[in-house]
């Protein structure tokens, strides 16, 4: 448990922060939800070996994670593949003083091949993401902790054209500040407020349509058009004994280069700017005890509100003279709800059950026919189920394996699916192994 | 009635594999063909996988400041490929000061040689080395953290003169004039990071990844070790085979 909230603590909003954009291409939801391919894994405190209490507190708190899971994936559309995911983390705490804390960690994070449940991800898109975050934590009364933190993170993606890695139109790299305070003023309800702010950089993007629109501009000059600005302002906190969470942040991408497309084709003098709100909560809460077993669930609620300021022009084809215009292509809200079950025995096995279930709903943009047609008089809508079941154990002190099958239906009234699919549905097998210290 | 059960069980099993065969085959055949392919692509890329599964990363026993050993399964055995490998400590960990220790190794495709001296118009060296430093750290009386530096070069180089044999047809891809010479080889520096996990008082379970920044060559392995015999996965995720399972022998004293 430890591990796990220090590593969320290090790299899940940071992580989150710098997901790319949706901007020219319809990738909307991209950063939002999550593949299937990652299976889902025990909870550390469930399985871990109890700490010794006995033991004396360190100055030096090492960090490792391994991940690895492969499996088999057996879409309707296409071909059998086989997928693999691999992560590690090595960090570690350095107390220096009472109050006062160092700590950094480098991570490492492979996706394969995998099913996507993700708006405009390719099923044989992989990436490679480092991450370096460093930051310093000051406990300056039991109720106020000040914590500053700096990351880097660099992401090669490799898409199903098959580029070598590095050379991706979708490459990024962010560099980013986080303060954070955390209270505890009401008892038993610890909250967190924080600030931060993010470069994005997309060294590989070139804005092919601004190209096209212009046949005179340079590479240089359609270069960049990805690149922006990261600023978040959130809140989170905890409450019923650290059983419940909830969060709400808000951030601006306000886009270094990026400006709107106008109806009549042209570039404005607007920048693009993004806004993304993202609230939720969850409840971890035990559903029946016995004597060898017992039933946890952990209800989740989730919404995210995208707002951007930015249109679409659909070209048919490369000579194209009269493309369609959607105003606010990319607004959209996302509901999502997730149901985890887990039957946990004394030996430390457990058998789990994660159904989940999400709506892309944009606020603007019509769907689109089979032939690339818009159907004016409706707005798209996806819709996602996916359900996960399988077994886990302990391997050894530390080390835990898995198996499992998830089940995922996509559906979208959008059915122009020449490039992209939006309508299917798939079964995916996986073995996962876990150490986490 | 259990072996009722059984046998009904086992019937149904055989009748979805029947159905499903078909389709099993097809697709097995796609694999070993997009492997294939992927290996005719970048050879050097399957090459270096080959020389990556001799390598041993796994950090010395406490108790241990020296080892040797030798990558049976899949270097000496099915390619041929002489293979062994050193560490040593120069450090035990004591005092918060980690475990250091240095380690090196090289193969030598004895099938190379051996085809080279019998044939006249081939000649084929395939050969590699590596070398390393590495660091480990406890957490835990269970539980190392380790981490280090390995420099890794793969060469080969195989020659076939055809030209006083075959005449060109001159249509089509005529691979017998087209190839004569295979040059290739690779170069990385990896940076690995793993965990050691005791199992017993002589068996591990170490995991690893190592991450080569020249060519982004991403590896990953898992290792159950016991006293003289090590066996597990290594997985190279963008290979044309991901998962080779080996199998290896040390000694460690």
């Amino acid at each position: 448990m430890r591990a796990a909230a220090f590593l969320a603590m290090l790299l899940v909003p940071a992580l989150a922060s710098a997901a790319p954009s949706s901007t020219t291409m319809e990738q909307a939801a991209s950063s939002t939800v999550t593949s299937p391919s990652a299976p889902p894994v025990p909870p550390a405190d469930s399985l871990a070996e109890p700490e010794d209490e006995a033991a004396p507190a360190r100055a030096l708190t090492p960090l490792f994670s391994f991940h690895f899971d492969e499996g088999l994936s057996l879409p309707s559309i296409g071909g059998v593949f086989i997928g693999n995911n691999i992560g590690s983390t090595v960090g570690g705490k350095y107390a220096f003083t009472e109050g006062q804390a160092l700590f950094g960690a480098y991570e490492l994070t492979y996706a394969g091949p995998g099913m996507r449940s993700a708006e405009g991800r390719e099923f044989q898109e992989r990436s490679i993401d480092h991450s370096i975050s460093g930051g310093h934590s000051w406990a300056l009364s039991p109720a106020f902790t000040l914590g500053s933190r700096v990351q880097y993170l660099h992401e090669f993606r490799r898409s199903g054209s098959n580029e070598a890695f590095g050379h991706g139109l979708y490459d990024f790299w962010s560099l980013g500040l986080t303060e954070r305070a955390d209270l505890s003023v009401v008892p038993g309800l610890p909250l967190g407020v924080f600030a931060s702010c993010a470069y994005v950089r997309f060294p590989n993007y070139t804005d092919l349509m601004q190209a096209l629109i212009s046949a005179s501009v340079s590479a240089e000059s359609s270069g960049g058009q990805q690149d922006f600005r990261r600023y978040q302002l959130g809140v989170d906190g905890r409450f019923d004994g650290d059983k419940g969470r909830g969060w709400l942040t808000g951030s601006v991408q306000d886009f270094v280069k990026q400006r709107v497309i106008t109806g009549a084709g042209t570039v404005s003098d607007q920048r693009q700017l993004d806004f993304v709100t993202d609230a939720g909560a969850a409840w971890k809460t035990t559903v029946t005890k016995g004597e060898s077993a017992a039933l946890t669930a952990e209800p989740l609620l989730r919404a995210t509100w995208r707002v951007s300021n930015q249109n679409f022009l659909r070209f048919r084809s490369l000579t194209d003279t009269s493309p369609a215009f959607v105003e606010r292509n990319y607004d959209y809200v996302s509901p999502s709800l997730g149901m985890p079950v887990r039957w946990t025995f004394n030996s430390g096995r457990s058998l789990f059950l994660v159904p989940s279930y999400a709506l892309t709903i944009y606020t603007s943009r019509p769907p689109r026919d089979t032939w690339n047609n818009y159907v004016t008089d409706k707005k798209q809508l996806n819709r996602t189920f996916m359900v996960s079941a399988g077994y886990a154990a302990r391997l050894y002190a530390y080390a835990t394996w898995s198996f499992g099958y998830t089940l995922l239906i996509q559906r979208s009234n959008n059915h122009f699916e020449s490039y992209l699919p939006y309508n299917y549905s798939g079964h995916y097998v996986f073995a996962a192994i876990d150490i986490t210290y | 009635m259990r072996h009722l059960a059984r046998g009904l069980v086992l019937c149904l099993v055989a009748a979805w594999a029947a159905g499903v065969s078909a389709s099993v085959r097809d697709e097995a055949i796609k694999v070993l063909s997009d492997a294939a392919t992927q290996i005719a692509l970048d050879p050097a890329d399957f090459f270096f996988d080959l020389h990556l599964n001799t390598e041993d990363r796994t950090p010395l026993p406490i108790d241990k400041d020296w080892q040797v050993g030798t990558n049976i399964l899949p270097g000496t055995l099915p390619f041929a490929e002489l293979n062994l490998s050193g560490k040593g400590k120069l450090h035990r960990e004591h005092g918060g000061w980690p475990q250091i220790e240095v380690g090196a190794g090289g193969w030598y495709s004895v099938a190379g040689g051996i085809v080279s001296s019998q044939v006249d118009d081939f000649s084929g060296n395939l050969f590699g080395y590596h070398g390393g430093i590495s660091f480990s750290l406890s957490a835990d009386p269970r539980l190392r953290i380790f981490g280090g530096y390995e420099f890794s070069q793969m060469r080969v180089n195989v020659s076939v003169d055809f030209e006083d044999e075959v005449t060109n047809s001159g249509t089509g891809f005529d691979i017998q004039n087209s190839f004569s010479h295979l040059n290739t080889g690779k170069t990385e520096h990896f940076l690995f990071a793993g965990a050691e996990v005791l199992r017993s008082a002589r068996k591990r379970l170490v995991t690893e990844i190592g991450y080569g920044v020249v060519g982004n060559k991403l590896v990953a392995r898992l290792t159950w070790s016991s006293k003289n015999f090590d066996s597990g996965f290594a997985f190279y995720p963008e290979g044309a085979w991901v998962v080779w399972p080996f199998w290896t022998f040390q000694v460690r004293f």
